[in-house]
């Protein structure tokens, strides 16, 4: 951040989007710079901080829960807590510890685009919605976000609002990694309407598989309308195989990385079966 | 010696923890200094080059650089960085800056400018031409024929054999093991692989060098070893080494990355050549790259035993990877068999090492010194001897492990320094703490119990010794001198380096002069006092400088007696210093005050200036019985440590606190090393992973609950009875969570870290078989 | 760029650079209780409360700060004494070098506002981002614990 020139503390979200506009790749949104003051990027001349653009809010509104561009982790993970038997809560807690809750966004989870984040394979289960600023379109669906490994669509549109539609769901998130402050080698985070026994609507994405997180198509289609027998969960797990991209890194082979999906698809519907008949 | 202990043995709280929790206290990099440059290295881009040219003439008119410098700068005086008694037993292959460079970020020049950013801005106008040479980044492959030279500089000496890249060798046996195994009933042979583990002290190396008004070097410097340090940089610098002052703030952390001198000798040069204060301070990627690691290694074992237990032959065999330099190559591997072999009883014994240079990080000193390494093996192995001979592995162990008034065969064939002499064990609570230990973990309820499901749960153990200083090779002096209030300035050269160690000394002072604790002003780490000492290393302090600082009190005790006993007309015999007074048996007493102000002021005009010199040849061993209960994941091969119960041996605790403090600490690191904690290098030897994000140590959730038993095994040459305790323990994690694992699953581990992929490798094994 | 913040109540006016963080210009102005560790947010040990939240201060641009209230470790010890989880690290023995306290106190502080009965699961949970390399972390996890309990203060033997 050695070009680092100018500052800039917008009042309004639309304030932010013109100077972001006007300075282009040279400029970033900050907010709790747990990402953006890690890595520095040399190139940076303008930080645009978000905090005070009135979008630190999370509230309840019409079917949603909306958690505001600027709202902190820990605002949010407190305001979740009901949302799929807390799969949610459980995906923004194990996102970063406590410090940085209390620094960190929910859209700067997405925004950086890592492809462990834990809050957006959680987010993309419950078919959450990105709502945008100064981008091509108002709104999208936070897993078209990430275009790949710290790369977005965003250009230089602003996520003002994340949207979480209330509507009764059971779920888990879960997550394998080294030790409780590490990014996941794998994380999974699954969801779906219960219909007596059966799992209707069926959502399942992974994280730390593939470029960017994903949807686990093919595991779904094994669970949706199934109860959960260990035989279903059994055959769902072989399939989030065809879901999967994962690549061999220092932190895991990909044939760990393989497996595990599976074996954390197993364990998560397991745990969302086990919220749900505690209910 | 006292039976009624008042101080000593008190949970007293640190003398300086006030300053430390509320933030005031003064780290090297806490003071204001009028002036101050900062330094940055130019670091190597490549694994192993000769510097053809370097041009600093575009750095050096950056404004606001005021000094930039290269080899040509700097003496060529070959030294070791590692900081042990003179003549180091390393060898002296290092240069202040080189003509070669021999890792990825060795030091190639170095700066110092008005801002850390000017100084980056003046990095990057040096121009440098390399010749790029051919790389030894596998330590298998350095000694083979054809491996490129590392040290092919004629100017390095005390390198074992320079052309096959060997840095020391070690090849010692006490009895003859091919005798022995001729006599073996079974013989079990197994190898292991160890990695490099990182430090990580919280403070980084940071250097303040300057000079003050009588043109001598200062060097305010994070260090374990003042006085080491002192002598050391006059050395490689060719100054006097009365030109040198080092100081030893509060220290962040040392655990051996700091029994080295790393950031001392630029940040001097530096200050020299401008005249201004100069500040180098590595940033944590230096850390994890450019600072020093563990040894990685791969070691053999081979144990002959009777099938009624005995152990007839036990050999030991060791590669190990110093990386570019030798710094502590000969003495950490030497740990490596010394301090385990001794620990099991047997006629014959070898143990030989080979200790070979690569163009890879540096490995040096770290907490455990060589022993982590060589108690993960032998503690997992000798599970697998019990095993073979089908007798459980805690009673083969208290069958077989040392006991009082047995010789250390070891210690005499491979000593270190001038310590080639047998050792003798006077003290020996280990029967104790197996027997408390196993109590507390529920040994014989939960062994072999795993349970269903796929969380499988197992318990394992393992016994460790180490020294307590280096036998043969420690010094300390110390001085204390009476003020009027009673209250003593206590003077000594060790570093407490966040071990709590002024806290003991203080005590054992104030123990044998009857004051409170206040009463004790200690100074320690300041070259320009009246104190000596080889630093804060091999478990040295509460041993050898408390042997001393008691030594020291006790003369200021004579002398108080003496003046105590003209003052009350009395025989000195009999006298009795005790809650800031001197009383007689006839019921006379003076305060302590009052004799300090009459020794001052009055008649005798003496000031009382207690003194000590300590050396001795003992090295005594503390003991550890440690046991780890873990769940083992089947599914994604995680082990999770449940709980680690260590009983130590101390001989005495100090301060009970401070005792469980390090033991705790020592295992806290030593699970990191068991699980998660690994330095990974490319091909190329560049560090993958040099950010706490991606080395792994662990934090207050991955922890285990942590039981301490402290077990008193009173040592006859310690103070108050006291021998080591600040590294022991750090041993124990990676052989009895191995141990466990193979309770919980039946797999055995023989490489760490002991990954959930190689946990989950050895059960699928397991599976096919 | 010239920004106001209020340190332990005083009230300061500095001049920082765009990209200084809040940790550089905090030690800068004299506030040295908080340490460089790893600067990128890792360790916990450069922890400041911002506005009322502990948050990491080598991940915070100074200039993010202006018109802030920031309370430090020097600011914890009040006229009265040291603050209670200052005081229970000091009697319970957690402190070993020291150069993760400041923080480790810091966040406990903080955390202690918003959760005064917390359970030993959720100040291991809390202290996540507080690296330690010395203690093992079981005696700082006691001492807040006993800095909430009945018996703050000395424990006999």
């Amino acid at each position: 951040m050695r070009n680092l020139r100018e500052y800039v503390r917008p009042a309004t979200a639309d304030d932010a989007v013109s100077a972001k506009q006007a300075h282009g790749t040279r400029a970033a949104y900050l907010a709790g710079g747990s990402d953006l003051l890690v890595h520095r990027p040399p190139h940076l001349e303008v930080m645009i901080d978000i905090r005070h653009c009135g979008l630190n809010d999370v509230r309840s509104e019409d079917g949603h829960i909306v958690i505001g561009g600027a709202a902190l982790l820990r605002d949010a993970e407190a305001a979740v807590t009901s949302v799929a038997a807390g799969m949610l809560a459980d995906a923004f807690r194990d996102t970063a510890p406590w410090l940085i809750r209390n620094a960190a966004t929910v859209s700067g989870n997405i925004a950086n685009a890592s492809p462990a984040a834990d809050a957006v394979p959680a987010l993309i289960a419950l078919d959450a919605v990105a709502v945008l600023a100064g981008g091509d379109v108002d709104m999208a669906p936070v897993g078209e976000i990430p275009a790949g490994p710290h790369r977005t669509n965003l250009g230089d549109a602003l996520i003002t609002a994340i949207r979480i539609p209330t509507k009764p769901r059971r779920g888990s998130f879960v997550k394998l990694a080294r030790s409780h402050s590490d990014i996941a080698l794998v994380n999974l985070a699954m969801s779906f309407v219960p219909d007596g026994g059966r799992m209707r609507d069926v959502r399942v994405a992974l994280g730390a598989v593939a470029p960017v997180a994903v949807r686990a198509g093919a595991a779904e289609a094994v669970l949706e309308g199934q109860e959960p027998t260990d035989d279903i969960i059994a055959e769902a797990a072989r399939a989030v195989n065809d879901d999967i991209r994962p690549i061999s890194d220092w932190r895991a082979s990909e044939a760990y990385r393989r497996r595990m999906s599976g074996v954390l698809l197993g364990r998560a519907v397991h745990r969302a079966r086990q919220r749900t008949e505690t209910e | 010696m006292k039976t009624e202990l008042s101080m000593v043995g008190r949970r007293a709280p640190k003398i300086d923890a006030v300053k430390l929790v509320t933030g005031r206290a003064t780290f090297t990099d806490d003071v204001e200094m009028r002036g101050l440059l900062h330094a940055k290295v130019l670091k190597s881009p490549h694994a192993h080059a000769r510097i053809l040219s370097i041009d600093t003439s575009r750095a050096s008119e950056i404004p606001g650089v005021h000094a930039v410098i290269t080899h040509r700068d700097v003496p060529r005086n070959p030294y070791t960085s590692a900081g042990q008694s003179w003549p180091e037993p390393s060898p002296y292959d290092m240069y202040v800056l080189d003509r070669k460079v021999r890792f990825h970020g060795d030091a190639v020049a170095a700066v110092a400018a008005e801002t850390p950013e000017i100084a980056e801005a003046a990095l990057e106008a040096i121009g440098v031409e390399y010749e790029e040479l051919p790389a030894v980044t596998d330590f298998r492959q350095s000694m083979g024929a054809g491996a490129p030279i590392i040290h092919d500089e004629p100017e390095s000496y005390g390198i074992y054999d320079a052309s096959r890249n060997i840095a020391a060798h070690i090849d010692v046996e006490a009895g003859d093991v091919e005798k022995g195994f001729r006599l073996a009933d079974v013989i079990v042979e197994n190898e292991f692989d160890v990695q490099y583990q990182q430090h990580t002290c919280l403070e980084p190396h940071v250097t303040i060098a300057f000079l003050d008004e009588d043109r001598r070097l200062v060097l305010r410097t994070s260090t374990q070893i003042p006085y080491h340090c002192r002598r050391m940089v006059a050395f490689a610098l060719g100054i006097p080494v009365r030109n040198v002052h080092v100081l030893k703030p509060r220290v962040g952390g040392g655990f051996g990355n700091k029994q080295e001198v790393v950031t001392e000798p630029i940040a001097a040069v530096l200050a020299m050549k401008t005249g201004r204060p100069v500040k180098l301070e590595y940033t944590r990627t230096d850390e994890f790259t450019i600072a020093r690691n563990r040894h990685p290694q791969h070691i053999t074992l081979k144990t002959g035993v009777r099938r009624d237990g005995s152990i007839v032959a036990n050999a030991l065999s060791v590669l190990t990877n110093t990386g570019p330099y030798g710094t502590h190559a000969l003495t950490v591997t030497g740990n490596t068999g010394t301090k385990p072999l001794p620990l099991y009883r047997a006629a014959n014994m070898k143990f030989y090492a080979d200790i070979v240079y690569t163009n890879l990080p540096i490995a040096a000193a770290f907490r455990g010194y060589g022993a982590p390494q060589g108690f993960f093996a032998m503690e997992v192995h000798m599970d697998e001897v019990a095993e073979a001979l089908g007798i459980e592995p805690l009673e083969f162990r208290r069958m077989n492990h040392i006991r009082v008034g047995d010789t250390d065969l070891m210690s005499a064939a491979a000593g270190e320094g001038a310590g080639k002499k047998p050792r003798v064990i006077h003290s020996c609570g280990l029967p104790e703490c197996i027997e408390r230990g196993a109590e507390a973990i529920g040994w014989y309820q939960k062994r072999g119990r795993p349970g269903d499901g796929p969380i499988k749960r197992g318990v394992g153990m393992c016994i460790l010794m180490q020294g307590s200083g280096v036998a043969g090779d420690e010094l300390a002096g110390a001085a204390l001198k009476m003020n009027e209030d009673a209250s003593f300035n206590l003077m000594v050269g060790s570093a407490d380096i966040g071990t709590g160690s002024d806290t003991s000394l203080a005590q054992i002072a104030a123990e044998v002069l009857g004051v409170p604790l206040e009463n004790i002003l200690i100074k320690s780490g300041d070259t320009d006092d009246i104190s000596f000492d080889y630093g804060a290393y091999a478990s040295s302090t509460a041993y050898i400088t408390g042997m001393c600082v008691l030594k020291a009190s006790e003369d200021a005790r004579q002398q108080i007696v003496a003046a105590a006993a003209r003052m009350m007309d009395e025989d000195p015999e009999g006298l009795l210093v005790h809650d800031e007074k001197v009383t007689s048996l006839s019921g006379k007493s003076v305060t302590l005050q009052e004799v300090a102000l009459e020794c001052l002021y009055g008649e005798s005009k003496t000031v009382i200036i207690g003194k000590g010199s300590h050396a001795t040849k003992e090295s005594p061993p503390p003991f550890v019985a440690m046991f780890a209960e873990v769940e083992v994941d089947t599914e994604t091969g995680q082990v999770r440590p449940v709980e680690i119960v260590t009983a130590v041996d101390v001989g005495r605790a100090i301060n009970p606190d401070i005792c469980e403090g390090q033991v705790e600490g020592a295992v806290a690191q030593g699970l990191g090393y068991a699980l998660t904690e690994e330095i990974l290098v490319d091909a190329d030897g560049r560090v993958l992973n040099p950010t706490f994000m991606d080395y792994k140590i662990f934090c207050a959730a991955d922890m285990p609950t942590l039981t301490t038993i402290l077990v008193e095994a009173e040592e006859p040459t310690g103070p108050f009875g006291a021998k080591s305790v600040a590294e022991i323990a750090i041993n124990g994690p990676a052989p009895a969570i191995s141990n466990a694992i193979y309770d919980a699953v039946g797999v055995r581990l023989h490489s760490l870290p002991m990954t959930p992929e190689k946990v989950l490798a050895a059960l699928d094994c397991r599976g096919e078989r | 760029m010239k920004i106001a913040v209020t340190v332990n109540g005083t009230r300061e006016e500095w001049d920082v650079a765009p990209a200084e963080t809040l940790l550089d210009a905090l030690r800068d102005h004299g506030y040295r209780g908080a340490k460089r560790v790893c600067e990128s947010g890792e360790c916990g040990a450069c922890a400041v409360i911002v506005d009322g939240l502990a948050i990491d201060a080598c991940i915070r641009l100074a200039v993010q700060s202006d018109g802030s209230q920031i309370t430090t470790v020097e600011g914890l010890e009040t006229a009265d004494g040291l603050h209670p989880v200052q005081e229970a690290f000091t009697a319970n023995g957690a402190i070993q070098c020291g150069f993760c306290i400041p923080g480790m106190v810091v966040t406990a502080a903080n955390y202690l506002e918003m959760n005064p009965q917390p359970t030993e699961d959720d100040i291991r949970h809390v202290f996540i981002g507080n690296l330690c390399r010395c203690t093992g972390y079981k005696k700082p996890v006691e001492a807040v614990l006993a800095s909430v309990s009945e018996e703050v203060g000395r424990r006999e033997d």
